[in-house]
């Protein structure tokens, strides 16, 4: 099952996946987890915990990024600690591209 | 220090004399040699115990060398003879011991004199006699193995006394080869023979020298162990029991080079002949009225386009013929290909006689004969012939053959047809259609012109469809890649189909792929009125699949896929090959549009503000004066542009060539998606795309 464990500091949040990234985490995403990251500013995406994805849940990702993106005070997002085998997912779909190299950096 | 070189004894009643003989013998002056005084004379009583003068002179090496050839030979001949004269004087004076001691002494390393100093092989043994101030070299050879001391040589080695040399040669041997196949059809046995051989090398035997490089013979012995007998036996293992080679059994068996011998054949089949049709008429489209020197038409020259008459034999047809069964090595049959008959369609005007092996004509007109593989469809295109004007007064004017046209079309009319539209004045403001060609004999002005099965908007959509097409099976691919990963689930496809992902890849990755969708879209809303429904059909499948929010059929693998072979389908059936020999051909083109699906040709004056486009050539004998041509295989327009900068654009693909023989300002070219303006006037250009997909002339 999948959940979420948000940590903050001020301005600074901390949000840690746990669970497979899919079409089940839909209404999770959409009434907690985006309105419990809205008064932050540095949003980091922790995702050491998620071993599999799926289309809708990367889809929901680029959603819930690209919408604190598009504010006008621009939230700083990054997503961290990908798993090697997700990251394979992420390459393929040229998600970097898509978000920018600051909020997903396979480089690193 | 100056090395030295070869030695004599000499002798004299003094030293003076003995030293004078010995630069006689050794031709040569006193200040080239080195002189040792071995004995002093004295004078003895009458003769007896009195001694001569010995001395020992050794030429400098210095000397030697600047004559190396010559005086070497000559020396060594003198030396001999001095030998001979040092031996009559000793034995003159048999009481002199010491002398002669010393003599053998000097004769044990100088018999024979020349060997001092020197190395030499016989039968495959090294001998050398080196002294204290010349030691022999060796250097050895390919195929010879030298030890000194027990020591592998490598390269070159100094003898000394003590050495014990010993030589080895080396051996090769490779075993003999063979191979018996046969290939697939069983026609052929193929004998692959590679023979063996031994290698082997012998040391040759060398004459004495200061330096000797040993040298051995290759010996190669071939060894062929093949038997006629053994290749017999393989073969009947392999059931082969049909058109032996005989003598190629034996050419393999005595080979002593590799070789690929063909030692069984069987019977190749012999293909017959699929039905095929003979055609006894001219089919080809001529062009239309002569003109003759003065500009005029000559009516007469109609006649050149090909008719046939009521009745006329047009072509026959050859039934297949059968092939002949051949047989394979193991004499079992090989079939023949199959042969087929041809399929004839008739169209209209036509019928079969005789068993269906003559296609005559029915009605009068243009054969029209269109073969594809085995399906051949043959057709007569009538004709009409219109004598005067097209106006209010005539109408327009449909037809399902060709239609001639004596005077001019005007008042904004149509003129329509399946077969070739020839107007031999002018058009004024109207239209005219054919799925053939379309000549024009005068003018076009603010007329809209189209041959071919096309039309304008057709083949630019499918132009769009290509790019949409490799955008689709590049995505399609990356979506079953994605599906193997391992850390990709694919648990939403069940509700949710492939919506998200799709959406996912259009984000980015295949971000074109939305661009040609939407321009295929508004493409087929503006030319809603001249396209065929299925061009409707299909941008409404696209923009399902691509386009919609909402998941739907399209957004499967299946679904994909069966769009995408539709979209094949599509530009299959309007590939623009099929248009190739359509023409658009006129004198003038003013504020006109243009569409051939194969050649324009614009004859006269040239074309202003008019709109072209050619699946094919498009050539232009005057001026282009405003406007935009397309010309799908390359445009030739003699002036371009003009003296006030009135924009003419001319595109070709990227593939393709614009020549012009006088760009004037307001010229541009564009090639494949490199473009370029003239600001200034260039004669007789070729422009064309360099591999980094810039314009160069």
């Amino acid at each position: 099952m999948f959940s979420y464990n948000l940590k903050h500091d001020n301005l600074y949040a901390t949000i840690q996946f746990h669970g497979d990234l899919d079409i089940e985490v839909t209404e999770m995403m959409e009434y907690e987890i985006i309105p419990a990251l809205q008064q932050f500013s540095h949003i980091e995406i922790d995702l050491q915990e998620v071993p599999f994805v799926d289309s809708t849940g990367i889809g929901l990702l680029l959603n819930l990024i690209q919408t604190f993106k598009k504010g006008e005070d621009g939230v700083q997002v990054t997503i961290t600690n990908i798993q090697p085998l997700v990251k394979e997912v992420f390459e393929m779909l040229q998600l970097a591209d898509i978000l920018g190299d600051e909020v997903l950096s396979f480089h690193s | 220090m100056n090395k030295m070189g070869q030695s004599i004894l000499s002798r004299g009643k003094d030293i003076k004399e003995a030293i004078q003989q010995g630069l006689d013998i050794l031709g040569t002056k006193q200040e080239q040699v080195s002189i040792e005084i071995i004995q002093q004379e004295s004078k003895g009583f009458m003769r007896i115990r009195s001694k001569e003068a010995v001395v020992k002179l050794t030429k400098l090496e210095e000397e030697r060398k600047q004559f190396k050839e010559e005086s070497f030979e000559v020396s060594l001949e003198e030396i001999e003879h001095s030998i001979s004269k040092v031996i009559e004087n000793i034995e003159q004076v048999p009481y002199n011991t010491e002398v002669a001691d010393l003599f053998k002494r000097e004769q044990g390393s100088f018999v024979p004199e020349d060997n001092v100093g020197k190395v030499w092989i016989k039968n495959g043994r090294i001998h050398c006699e080196p002294t204290e101030l010349k030691y022999p070299t060796i250097t050895v050879c390919k195929g010879v193995k030298l030890l000194k001391n027990g020591e592998l040589v490598k390269g070159t080695a100094v003898a000394t006394k003590e050495d014990q040399f010993e030589i080895e040669t080396i051996e090769e041997t490779v075993e003999p080869n063979w191979e018996i196949t046969m290939d697939a059809q069983r026609l052929n046995v193929i004998l692959r023979v590679e023979p063996g051989f031994r290698k082997s090398y012998k040391v040759k035997d060398m004459e004495p020298d200061f330096h000797i490089n040993i040298e051995a013979e290759e010996k190669i012995e071939v060894i062929n162990n093949l038997e006629y007998k053994r290749i017999l036996e393989e073969l009947e293992e392999l059931r082969v029991v049909h058109g032996f080679n005989h003598s190629e059994i034996v050419k393999a068996v005595n080979t002593e080079k590799p070789g690929r011998y063909v030692i069984a054949t069987g019977i190749a089949p012999k293909d017959g002949e699929n039905g095929r049709i003979e055609i006894l008429t001219e089919t080809k489209n001529k062009v239309g009225p002569k003109e003759r020197a003065d500009g005029s038409l000559d009516f007469r020259e109609v006649k050149e386009i090909p008719t046939v008459q009521k009745g006329q034999v047009i072509a026959l047809v050859h039934m297949q013929t059968p092939g002949l069964p051949g047989a394979t090595v193991t004499n079992e049959p090989i079939p023949p290909k199959p042969t087929f008959p041809l399929s004839i369609h008739t169209g209209k005007g036509i019928a079969m006689i005789e068993n269906g092996t003559k296609i005559v004509a029915t009605e009068s007109g243009r054969p029209i004969i269109e073969s594809k593989g085995l399906l051949t469809k043959v057709s007569i295109m009538q004709k009409f012939v219109h004598p005067g004007d097209i106006n209010f007064t005539s109408g327009n004017l449909r037809f399902k053959g060709d239609i001639d046209v004596l005077g001019n079309v005007e008042d904004g009319m149509l003129v329509e047809a399946e077969g070739q539209i020839s107007i031999y004045r002018n058009v004024f403001s109207s239209t005219i259609t054919s799925r053939e060609t379309v000549i024009v004999s005068g003018n076009s002005i603010n007329s809209t012109i189209s041959a071919g099965q096309q039309n304008v908007f057709a083949s630019e959509l499918i132009f769009v469809l290509t790019q949409i097409q490799e955008q689709m099976v590049a995505m399609n691919a990356s979506i079953k890649q994605l599906m193997n990963l391992p850390a990709f689930k694919t648990t939403d496809f069940a509700r949710k189909g492939l919506l998200s992902l799709i959406k996912i890849l259009v984000e980015k990755k295949f971000k074109p792929l939305i661009i040609f969708v939407k321009q295929f879209s508004e493409l087929t809303k503006s030319g809603s009125q001249s396209i065929n429904s299925e061009w409707l059909i299909l941008e409404e499948q696209l923009r399902l699949c691509f386009l919609s929010s909402i998941s739907n059929e399209y957004h499967t693998l299946d679904g994909l896929n069966s769009l995408l072979i539709r979209i094949e389908e599509m530009i299959e059936d309007h590939d623009p090959e099929k248009d190739k020999d359509c023409l658009v051909e006129m004198k003038y083109a003013h504020n006109s549009i243009i569409f051939s699906g194969g050649d324009v040709l614009i004859k006269g004056q040239g074309c202003y503000n008019s709109k072209i486009h050619a699946g094919g050539n498009l050539v232009i004998h005057g001026v282009l004066r405003g406007g935009e041509v397309y010309a799908r295989l390359g445009a030739t327009i003699k002036e371009t542009g003009s003296d006030g900068g009135v924009v003419s654009k001319i595109m070709v693909p990227s593939n393709g060539k614009i020549k012009i023989g006088h760009a004037k300002e307001g010229t541009v070219i564009q090639i494949g998606k490199a473009k370029y303006t003239f600001q200034k006037e260039r004669k007789e250009i070729t422009a064309r795309l360099d591999e980094n997909e810039r314009i160069i002339f």
